[in-house]
């Protein structure tokens, strides 16, 4: 399952959907909440908004949830959540989600997809601190992360 | 032909959306060549970093673009 909204998450409601996905099998339930930070490099960061390519987006997300299911077949389920707009300091931005029977592939698999998301999802960050709005430059940190799961 | 642009570069050259004439297929990197071509902001287009999706998929400057396809620029992405 895969999303992008402009509303808040409701990560309560979207842990006991994947509890509910787990049903007998499901064995390990991982999760990852990215929270919008209320510093940068420079300093204050009072809120970001995320800009989308909306038929992209959903593609790309599209691939990443079946890339993830291809790699480790055992998975019961992914869901990938993200949202859009403008949204707070503190507040939750992404959620990844993953079930399956045993920890091991549910750690790799919810790293995998948030590694992979920072590099291959249409979706542009831009913040307002103190000093005005801008937009956020792409970090070579990321890419080296992304990059432990080339085939 | 329709080209879109996002994030910083959409700000950069100044719209979001602009019409390429197109007479047959055309490269990514003739689609390019044109808009920069107009000067002004859309020399923006120069940027090395920029990626280009044809049809919502990421492609390289090589491929071959033909009447009715998305063409979209944008800089590295910055979700998650």
């Amino acid at each position: 399952m895969y999303a992008t909204q402009d509303s808040p998450l409701d990560i309560p409601e979207l842990v006991r959907d994947l509890e509910e996905k787990a049903g007998s099998r499901g064995g390990a339930v991982v999760t990852f909440t990215g929270r919008v930070r209320d510093y940068n490099n420079q300093g204050t960061v009072e809120a970001i908004f995320l800009e989308s390519y909306p038929a992209m987006t959903d593609k790309a997300l599209a691939e990443l949830e079946r890339e993830a299911m291809e790699r480790w077949p055992e998975l019961i389920h992914v869901s990938i959540i993200h949202r859009i707009g403008m949204i707070e300091a503190t507040i939750p931005i992404v959620f990844v989600g993953v079930v399956s029977p045993h920890r091991d592939v549910a750690f790799q698999a919810a790293s995998f997809i948030m590694d992979t998301l920072k590099m291959t999802v249409p979706l542009w960050k831009k913040e307002l601190t103190p000093a005005g709005w801008k937009w956020v430059d792409a970090k070579q940190s990321d890419k080296t992360l992304a990059e432990r799961w080339s085939k | 032909m329709k080209v879109k642009f996002f994030g910083a570069l959409r700000e950069r050259v100044e719209c979001s959306e602009t019409d390429v004439e197109m007479t047959a297929d055309i490269d990514v990197a003739a689609i390019k060549q044109q808009l920069i071509a107009r000067g002004g902001a859309f020399s923006n287009l120069k940027d090395p970093d920029i990626i280009c999706a044809v049809n919502h998929d990421i492609v390289s400057e090589t491929t071959v673009v033909t009447a009715g396809d998305e063409v979209a620029f944008f800089p590295p992405v910055t979700g998650g």
